[in-house]
This record gives structure tokens, sequence and C-alpha cells, in this order.
């Protein structure tokens, strides 16, 4: 599996290739050995997620999927789903694709980076996530729970908001409904 | 009904330049960073079912059902203007007893884990087992915490109708 997307260059705004594609031990030793220094020096949420856990996690159950996108050499962005357990908040008995982890490199992120070096990275990401979701049947139904400083990118993106979840840790609860023909 | 959106129209309708190029803006315009999701990783609970993959992936629906299971004993004790106070201070030590278990704990939660029929729902419907299961992870101190909450909530709603 190797879908073809597009980032957009952070300095000069134009656009550049990326892929996403299957998790891999490739990009859990780009999360080892370069994205975790930069996490631990910001104190980002996410700077104890073991990729390499999940990745065993993924490849023992059919259940979880790991995606990657990769641009410029390096990879820019993890995904985690599960595909078979989660079901819609707004419709009793729909299942849906959860997204349970996904982040973005930490130079790609504004919070540390004033100029990001590649943006669209968690778009591209979650919109795969659709693609999967129609994939298996699921209509393009995905849910997720946002960590707080990720609240208002779900909005931007449509997703409906379903408050805070209070056996999630008070995480908001996101969902997109079914992929519709424009 | 509606015929299914195909996945060539999905990979066309959410990946074309356009469609594509306004929702980075909008990610711009968020102006945040990007992540989702909880994590067990760093945390002894993980070390406990590293080699056990499927048992991890099911404490989720564990403690989302022992979150729903202890909310549900609270609203059935009648702690009145409390009650939202001891449900919050209960589930955040239910989180890091769940997170740092006892021995003990460990292998209770290993049994109810393993069993199968618990897990064929979103959330585990057994309520004996819920409730066994929180008499051994939380503590007398941790109840302590949840009883002071309440009582504290109580106390704050008497000095606010006093002083209003």
């Amino acid at each position: 599996m190797r879908l073809k997307v597009e980032l957009i260059n952070g300095v000069d705004h134009q656009p550049i290739e990326g892929f996403i594609v299957k998790l891999a031990q490739n990009h859990v030793d780009d999360f080892v050995n370069i994205w975790l220094n930069e996490l631990r020096t910001t104190e980002a949420d996410d700077k104890f997620w073991d990729w390499l856990f999940k990745l065993e996690m993924i490849n023992k159950n059919e259940e979880y999927e790991g995606y990657a996108l990769e641009a410029e050499g390096g990879t820019q962005g993890f995904m985690k789903i599960e595909t078979q357990r989660h079901g819609s908040h707004e419709v009793y008995g729909q299942k849906l694709v959860y997204v349970e982890y996904l982040a973005s490199a930490p130079w790609n992120r504004k919070e540390i980076h004033l100029i990001p070096r590649y943006r669209g990275v968690g778009t591209n990401l979650l919109r795969y996530a659709r693609v999967r979701s129609v994939e298996l049947g699921y209509r393009g139904r995905v849910g997720l729970h946002s960590l707080p400083g990720s609240v208002k990118f779900y909005e931007n993106q449509l997703m409906e908001n379903f408050g805070p979840d209070e056996g999630n840790d008070d995480l908001i609860y996101f969902e997109y409904r079914p992929l519709q023909r424009l | 009904m509606e015929e299914s959106i195909t996945v060539e129209e999905a990979i066309e309708l959410l990946f074309n330049r356009e469609s594509l190029q306004a929702a980075i803006i909008a990610e711009d315009e968020a102006n945040c960073h990007v992540s989702a999701g909880l994590d067990w990783s760093g945390h002894k609970i993980v070390a406990a079912f590293l080699n056990n993959p499927p048992l991890l992936g099911r404490m989720t629906i564990l403690r989302l059902s022992l979150n729903r299971e202890i909310r549900q004993m609270l609203q059935n004790w009648n702690l009145g203007i409390g009650l939202e106070a001891a449900i919050n201070i209960a589930h955040a030590r239910l989180l890091s007893r769940l997170q740092l278990p006892s021995s003990t704990a460990i292998g209770l939660l290993e049994i109810i884990l393993m069993r199968d029929e618990l897990y064929k729902q979103e959330l585990i419907g057994d309520q004996q087992a819920l409730r066994d299961l929180l008499r051994v992870l939380l503590l007398d101190s941790d109840w302590d915490d949840i009883a002071t909450a309440a009582g504290h909530a109580v106390r704050s709603q008497v000095m606010e109708k006093v002083s209003a």
C-alpha cells in the first residue's frame, strides 16, 4: 500500500510529494533516533509514545493498523487505527475506524517551530483514515479523542464535536459522519 | 438508501488538490499541533503485559468499563452536590492505580483481561467482575480521597449560599 499525497513546504509554500505507507521498522527508527530528542526537549504531550511497542501490537493484531507519512526521505507523521471494536457515538451499532494515535514530526509543529517544515501531515493522515473507513464498509465514519492542544484542528476539519468523554479522561470526542458524494 | 461511496471516489474527494489545500489552510488556522489518543506507554502496566499485546489492547475497554461502573456506584450513594467531585477524583485515582497496579492487582487484571466473553461488546457488562476489581485496585486512601472531595463540594456549596 502506497498512496501519493501532497504536503506544503512551510518556507516557500510550494507543494511537495509525500506517500502514506504501512508503518514499518524504518519509521520507528526515525521516531527513536530523530523525533524523540526534540520531543524530550520541548516536553510535548507525546514524548513517551512508544512506537516500537505499537508496531509490535499492529503486527500481532489484525484489528490494528499503522501508517506513516513519508516525504523528502524522512518520516513526517504516524497514525495508528483500530478497525473492529469501536462504534459511532452518533448512530448506535455503526462501526467506525477509531484513530488511536496520530502525531506529526516535531519540526512540522507550530508550537515547536515558528515556521513548520511541512504543512498538511495531520490532515493527510486523518483523510486516509476516512479512506480506510470506506474500504472497510464503514462509509467514512472515523472517531477519535483529541489531546487538549489539538481540539481546534479537529473542529476546523469539520469533525463533529461530541464534548468531553468522562470515561476517557475528559478528552474531547470527535467523529466524522459518512462521506457523501458532492 | 444512497449507494455507498467507493474507495476511488473517496480518494478523489479527499485528496484532490482543491479539497486538500482547503483542509491544509484550516489546519494552519487552527494554529495547534495535531495529535490524538491516550497512551499506556511508559507505565508499569505496559511492562507487565508487554509480551501479550492482546491483553494490553483490552485495557482500554476495561478502563472505560471501570469508569462507568464507579460512576454508577457513586450515583447510587446519594452524594448530592458532592457527586461530580467524587466521580472526578475516583476516575483520577482509578487511572493512577491502573497505570501502577500492585502485584496483587496485576494478577487479577490478567485474569479479567483473559476472559474472552467480557470483550464481545464495546463495554464490559459483568458488574460483579468490575466491582471485584475495583475493590482490589482502589485502596482505602483512595476512597478517603473520594469522600473528602465530595465533602469539600458540599462545604463549598454551603459557604457559597451563606455568603450570597
